[in-house]
């Protein structure tokens, strides 16, 4: 019987160390005024209206680094929220891309076109089409009017019928809109129907997104049983 | 006539002691010397003029009589008599003429031992009556017509009839109102009404917005005040909908106001959220809000026509439970109208909205996050399995955490949440771990186990 060969023992003090009972911490959102909030809570239970920084262009956050560009600068947080480091980067929006384990790994800016590697700020080789979304392994990019999944070992896959705003998830799955849903696409692709088209779609969290529309913040849960919509704490702002 | 006018004013000239003039307008006077015309008068209008009687002596005078005598006229405001005068001091009073009959009319004033003649005349014109308590009433011109209170977007109608009390046929050729009354819908002008005959007509009030409205009605040259005060008329009675009854913790429910029947009004106000836990010891709880104030407020807006409130602007708005028990109650304050609703969100056990577990050399890590809307939590059950599903141990591991939890609670402000690691120190090879089953126990009884792979 292998299973006696195993032993548990459960630390009878949890509060020995302070990190062990917490308040549930997704990460950061953007709001449409370019304010980064702390994004707590569960699915029907968001609390997000801590303010942190303001004037950010764009954002995204693995919940355990959160990157921002503002005019100038991409700035990292900690999970914690506090600035790590900055690097300057030229002006207007980025897409960021992180490691499975939530830390930066590159950054696109899309008005210059320049890929670079993070932290190091290392240019890397740009793609010849303008990239829409990219993670650690994959980006999309747009060729004339269709999307197209190009992964770093050189396979190439179209989206069939997706619109901007794309979204790469860490293991390059996309997210997109086909212009009636937000597609998460996997093994098995799931939908969900959003009020209206969205504008932008950042990642807040380990299976969080912000989907953006012309009106109101929603956030999506990546869930096994598929994406679930929630409205976010003073969304319309 | 001149001869015993002569005869009348004769004592006068002994008498100089007391003066009477007509005043045109303030600071404008004029000497009465033997007669005044106070002018012409459409039959059943009203002409008043002001008269003043002066002690232009150089002593004291007691005003001692003073009357008026001829059909149609009428003293007002005169003094109380005996009335005494230092030199120099004045005593106004009115004299008002009127009288249904076409003629020239006349009247004597007397003023101690002094008289003087007035005169008018009357010309033949149409009688406007306008109902009042259900009695038709003569109006004079410049006499107001008041409608009251009117809601906007009714019509108030008054009746009226125009009647020919003169003995001759006479002819109507106007009759309009200013905006927003209405005066004579359907009657042909010019009209001419024989003597003795009258016509019904309805003079109406449509407000369109809500205050005071005035304005003239016009007989041919006769003018009449209309008056009318518009009030906003009441929302009709507004119901709180919700998407569901039976809420419970970590939800996001829509809301939405609807009325019973069309608005006619239009207005704003505020639905407001508060929350009353299940216990006091239990606080509030931040997440209970309206998701697109972030607040406890929304507006509340309804215009004319709509079946709905707006609600921030939107057909319905999103709001949270929470995840404390209790009861939300929701209070919408529209117009004279204040409606409440409550859902109550009652004790469960705790909740798992996510688990994870993950395997070390030497140790394994459970990691929980779902919320406990009593904060009562006091036990935790680990029951682990090994790859083939065969449970490890003789029973579950058991955590005693009333205290870590109650100091966990005490010292944050989100509601019931929480998230919780609980590390397992491992003998042997923690790789044979397959799963964890987790059980939670709070004062609502012990929680469905959830089973999370490692």
């Amino acid at each position: 019987m292998r299973n006696t060969c195993v032993l548990i023992a459960l630390l009878t003090s949890m509060t020995a160390e302070p990190d062990r009972l917490d308040v549930p911490r997704i990460g950061f959102w953007r709001s449409a005024d370019g304010t980064i909030r702390q994004l707590d809570g569960i699915r029907g239970n968001l609390i997000g209206s801590r303010v942190w920084l303001k004037g950010a262009v764009s954002a995204a956050s693995s919940g355990r680094r959160t990157l921002v560009k503002t005019g100038d600068s991409i700035l990292a947080l900690d999970a914690g929220g506090e600035v790590v480091w900055r690097l300057e980067a030229p002006p207007g929006r980025a897409s960021f891309a992180f490691t499975s384990a939530g830390e930066p790994a590159r950054a696109y800016f899309h008005e210059t076109s320049e890929l670079i590697q993070l932290p190091d700020g290392l240019r890397a080789e740009t793609p010849p089409d303008p990239v829409v979304a990219l993670s650690e392994s994959a980006m999309v990019v747009r060729r004339g009017e269709s999307m197209w999944l190009i992964r770093d070992d050189g396979s190439e896959s179209p989206l069939t019928g997706a619109r901007d705003p794309v979204a790469l998830l860490p293991d390059a799955s996309p997210i997109y809109f086909d212009g009636v849903e937000l597609i998460a696409s996997g093994r098995l692709p799931r939908r969900i129907r959003l009020p209206q088209p969205p504008e932008w779609i950042e990642p807040v969290g380990p299976g969080w997104l912000h989907v953006r529309t012309s009106t109101e913040s929603f956030a999506v849960f990546l869930g096994e049983e598929g994406p679930e919509l929630f409205g976010l704490p003073a969304g319309r702002r | 006539m001149r001869p015993l006018l002569t005869f009348l004013l004769s004592p006068v000239a002994a008498l100089a002691q007391l003066q009477l003039f007509v005043v045109d307008s303030p600071g404008s006077e004029r000497a009465v010397a033997a007669s005044y015309d106070l002018g012409d008068a459409p039959a059943g209008d009203a002409l008043e003029t002001r008269l003043r009687i002066r002690n232009s002596a150089g002593a004291n005078a007691s005003l001692q009589r003073l009357s008026i005598a001829g059909q149609g006229f009428s003293m007002l405001g005169d003094p109380s008599l005996p009335f005494l005068m230092t030199p120099g001091v004045n005593v106004d009073f009115r004299v008002r003429f009127r009288a249904g009959n076409a003629g020239s009319y006349s009247a004597v004033v007397q003023y101690n031992e002094r008289l003087a003649v007035l005169r008018a005349t009357v010309s033949p014109a149409v009688t406007l009556l306008v109902e009042r308590d259900g009695l038709l009433a003569a109006l004079s011109a410049g006499a107001i017509i008041d409608f009251g209170r009117v809601e906007r977007g009714s019509r108030a109608v008054r009746h009226a009839e125009l009647r020919n009390t003169n003995g001759a046929a006479l002819t109507v050729s106007s009759l309009t109102a200013g905006e927003p009354f209405q005066v004579a819908a359907g009657l042909d002008l010019p009209l001419t009404l024989a003597a003795g005959q009258a016509v019904s007509l309805e003079i109406s009030y449509s407000p369109r917005r809500a205050g005071i409205d005035r304005a003239a009605m016009r007989l041919d040259g006769r003018s009449f005040a209309l008056e009318g005060f518009a009030v906003e008329p009441p929302f009709p009675e507004p119901r709180i909908v919700f998407s569901s009854e039976a809420v419970s913790s970590a939800q996001q429910v829509r809301v939405s106001v609807r009325f019973d029947e069309i608005s006619r009004a239009s207005g704003s106000g505020t639905l407001a959220l508060d929350f009353l836990p299940l216990a006091d010891s239990l606080g509030d709880d931040p997440a209970i809000q309206f998701l697109a104030s972030g607040g406890r407020q929304v507006r509340a807006v309804a215009s004319e026509g709509d079946d709905s409130v707006r609600l921030d602007g939107q057909p319905e708005t999103v709001f949270q439970t929470g995840t404390t028990a209790g009861t939300l109650v929701f209070t919408l304050r529209l117009g004279d109208h204040t409606q409440r609703a409550m859902l109550r969100v009652g004790a469960a056990t705790a909740a798992i909205d996510a688990g994870r577990a993950a395997r070390h050399p030497s140790s394994l890590e459970v990691r929980l996050t779902g919320f406990d809307n009593t904060r009562s939590l006091s036990r935790l059950s680990f029951t682990f399995y090994d790859r083939s599903g065969r449970p490890i141990g003789a029973g579950p591991t058991l955590a005693e955490v009333a205290e870590d939890f109650r100091r966990y609670y005490q010292a944050t402000r989100s509601g019931g949440l929480f998230s919780l690691l609980a590390t397992f120190p491992v003998a042997g090879s923690a790789g044979e771990v397959g799963a964890v089953e987790v059980e939670m126990v709070n004062s609502a009884g012990a929680s469905p186990t959830r089973r999370i792979l490692f």
